[in-house]
């Protein structure tokens, strides 16, 4: 038993990197003092005792019974101040990426027939970077991210082939209970609608204090403590007092900054917004935006952002992932996807949009350009170019053959058959 | 659209409140104020834009204009008749010249009814026709609104979403109309579906001579199909004016902040852009705040602090001309020397 919870330690040790308030320190003692299968988990929020041989130290104290006093020791007052103020120093864009995602491909078996849904969608964030997704509904967005944390109920949902290396795991292939850990602790995920993601019969206070205790192990007191803190983080004031009310008592975009909390409670490495803010007013929208902004440049997380609004993407995304039929069609630094876009459903995905410059000219009298057709119907798996029935540039090819991704110029990539240069 | 500026609608002090109930007894507590004193006029011919966040009372105005509800006051005047009087007899001949199309096409659509007998039946209550001539009725309207006639027997769920609200507008034109209230339209809708149905309204207020109720809260789609744009919010127009105007030199400080705070779908705008981000929540429509309804959030009241704001309901007037306001300070809100001395709220 015992060496099993040093196993544990040791793997989760090295991912979980992050101090705490003092507060949850203290918690932590407290857990080992109950000891038991609680350690393992306790071990990890202590940042000072990442190294093996500090754990086997431990280990050994608390198996003798000696735990108490030499924890003090061993989370000594200035190992605390040097691991603290970790995050910052790495929030520039740049480093091992956090999560790469290969070839992945989600499938629904549903009595019709099987709907490929994602079709080998493959990218990478690195840290404190900001992906966006955009693409209408039924083009996978949601799917693929829901796919990542195997969020979607298997069956009818199969994740037929793909890799997704997340903190040198494989999270395809981890097993229920360490991918259990990741949702909500090192990944955090903030739903559509804040109304139907939060539950109405518990108070948002126990809500956010339930990933604080079984990620991180905290006290009740304590993670309420560590509660305020996040509710005051992302905005809401008399944190203390709200804490007791229950999500109906709270408007949509207070809701949406609690989902926010609860997504960031434990620092997650990787935060996953899916149309965080389509449910909301404009107005609020540009506090969230605002608010998202400001957390990541103090908290250096990775973000992907699913919108399918264009406006927003241009004002947040470092990259943009622009999707379509499940598949990722343009992949592209948001200022080049913006004023050079290569793939023909980008293109025609601007042209849709209303002109935007407010000053002066009747855009009355031009017609809005629309995109003829509809989204394509993904029973079966892709032959050909899903966006050839719209495409306006299509030729025999894309019937006969779905292009792969090519590169057009410095980090960005399009799936289409008018870049193959060869 | 038309120079000679004739009324076709024209609505007067109305309020909507619906009254609540609480106690024992049941007895009525309060009202939310859904919409409190809301005039305007809307030409023949043309489009006016009502935008507004959720909740401030565009949808409950487009229907009681089209006295889908009974207003607790004022008056809807169509061709110079008021309307909110009329007895139910003759309200329900004024019908046919007043149509809606809804939000979601989903839900507006009995599932159980194929579309040919969603289109026919206005034309049953209203119009004396055969089956025939009814059947032949509904295939121009499928053939109007860029649908294949001969999906007449089919139902809605064969459709998509844009297509679904085609056969929404089609069962709208059906009595031939004069004015429709689109109540956001295209809300429910993908971004190059969109496109599509817009310019299908377009082209049929081209047509046809429509005029157009269009209720939204996209204020970049607004602004392509509108002529005038009414902006609200909790319950009151707080400015109303020719669509370039108010897009170029918005006079309210809370349409500003609506302007600003939309997202617009260019990088280098976006990073460089001051943002007017508004602090707070909408009030409750049950308590509004006295004085000017936008005080609580509004940036100007805060940095002028003048008791008028908090105090004094601002009266609604034409600052140029075409272009209404309401907010006693409108004069300043485009003055550099005002918005330079450290606005906090723009970040």
């Amino acid at each position: 038993m015992p060496l099993n919870l040093l196993g544990k330690c040791r793997v989760n040790g090295v991912q979980k990197r992050r101090v705490h308030s003092v507060s949850s320190r203290n918690a932590a003692f407290e857990r080992l003092q109950c000891g038991g299968n609680r350690l393992s988990r306790t071990l990890c929020t202590l940042p000072s005792i990442t190294c093996e041989l500090s754990l086997q130290l431990l280990l050994r104290f608390f198996m003798q019974g000696r735990l108490r006093c030499e924890i003090m020791a061993l989370v000594s007052p200035s190992m605390v101040a040097s691991s603290a103020p970790q995050p910052t120093t790495e929030s520039a864009v740049s480093g091992e990426p956090v999560i790469t995602v290969d070839n992945l491909h989600t499938v629904f078996h549903t009595q019709d027939g099987d709907v490929h849904a994602v079709n080998g969608v493959t990218f990478s964030l690195r840290p404190g970077e900001l992906l966006g997704v955009v693409g209408e509904s039924g083009s996978g967005k949601s799917v693929t991210m829901m796919s990542l944390l195997r969020l979607l109920p298997m069956p009818p949902a199969e994740i037929t082939s793909g890799e997704v290396h997340f903190g040198g795991q494989d999270l395809l292939k981890l097993g229920t209970n360490a991918l259990r850990d990741l949702r909500g602790g090192d990944v955090g995920f903030i739903f559509q609608d804040p109304m139907t993601s939060l539950n109405p019969v518990f108070t948002v206070g126990f809500q956010l204090t339930e990933p604080l205790r079984i990620h991180m192990g905290l006290s009740k007191a304590d993670a309420m403590e560590r509660a305020v803190e996040l509710l005051e983080l992302v905005g809401i004031p008399s944190a203390r007092e709200r804490l007791k009310d229950f999500p109906h008592q709270f408007s949509g975009g207070m809701r949406q900054r609690v989902m926010i909390a609860i997504a960031l409670a434990c620092d997650p490495k990787l935060l996953i917004a899916d149309e965080p803010t389509t449910a909301l007013d404009v107005t609020v929208q540009a506090q969230i935006i605002e608010l998202v902004k400001e957390l990541r440049e103090r908290l250096g997380m990775a973000i992907i952002w699913i919108t399918h609004d264009l406006g927003v993407v241009a004002g947040i995304a470092d990259r943009v992932a622009v999707m379509y039929g499940g598949q990722i069609v343009e992949y592209a630094e948001v200022k080049h996807l913006y004023d050079d876009p290569k793939h023909p459903y980008t293109k025609a995905l601007l042209q849709t949009l209303p002109s935007h410059e407010f000053a002066h000219g009747d855009t009355r009298e031009e017609r809005l350009v629309s995109i003829p057709g509809q989204a394509p119907n993904l029973k079966g798996p892709l032959k050909a170019c899903p966006f050839a029935p719209r495409c306006e540039y299509v030729h025999q090819r894309c019937l006969d053959e779905n292009p792969p991704m090519f590169d057009v110029r410095d980090g960005q990539q399009s799936r289409c058959w008018l870049e193959d240069q060869t | 659209m038309s120079a000679a500026a004739e009324t076709l609608v024209r609505v007067d002090d109305l309020k909507m409140h619906f009254p609540i109930y609480a106690g024992l007894l049941r007895r009525q507590v309060g009202a939310v104020k859904a919409v409190d004193g809301v005039s305007f006029d809307i030409y023949r011919g043309e489009t006016l834009g009502l935008v507004g966040e959720s909740g401030c009372g565009k949808s409950t105005t487009g229907r009681a204009v089209l006295r889908l509800y009974d207003p607790t006051d004022g008056s809807v005047e169509f061709e110079g008749g008021d309307i909110a009087a009329l007895s139910e007899g003759d309200m329900r001949r004024m019908r046919p010249r007043m149509q809606m199309i809804f939000q979601d096409p989903q839900a507006s659509l009995n599932p159980r009814m194929t579309v040919g007998s969603i289109i026919s039946e206005p034309l049953i209550e209203h119009r004396d026709m055969t089956v025939q001539e009814r059947r032949e009725r509904v295939k121009e309207l499928l053939n109007a609104v860029g649908l294949n006639p001969d999906y007449i027997n089919r139902y809605p769920h064969e459709f998509s979403g844009g297509q679904r609200q085609r056969i929404g507008i089609a069962r709208a034109l059906a009595l031939d109309p004069d004015f429709i209230v689109c109540d956001e339209p295209i809300a429910a809708l993908d971004v190059s579906i969109q496109a599509q149905v817009v310019n299908l309204l377009e082209d049929l207020q081209q047509e046809r001579g429509l005029t157009y109720l269009f209720i939204s809260h996209d204020l970049s789609m607004v602004r392509h199909i509108a002529d005038r744009v009414a902006v609200m919010y909790l319950g009151k127009i707080m400015e109303l004016a020719p669509r370039d105007a108010l897009f170029a030199t918005p006079r309210h400080p809370y349409t500003q902040a609506l302007l600003s705070a939309v997202p617009v779908a260019d990088p280098d705008i976006e990073a460089n852009r001051q943002r007017i981000i508004l602090t707070g929540d909408v009030p409750s429509p049950s308590k509004p705040p006295e004085g000017c309804v936008f005080c609580t959030r509004c940036p100007l009241a805060k940095k002028l602090n003048d008791e008028k704001c908090f105090t004094t309901a601002p009266q609604w007037r034409e600052i140029e001309p075409g272009q209404f306001v309401a907010c006693h300070f409108a004069e300043m809100t485009n003055d550099p020397a005002v918005l330079a001395e450290g606005t906090p709220d723009t970040v």
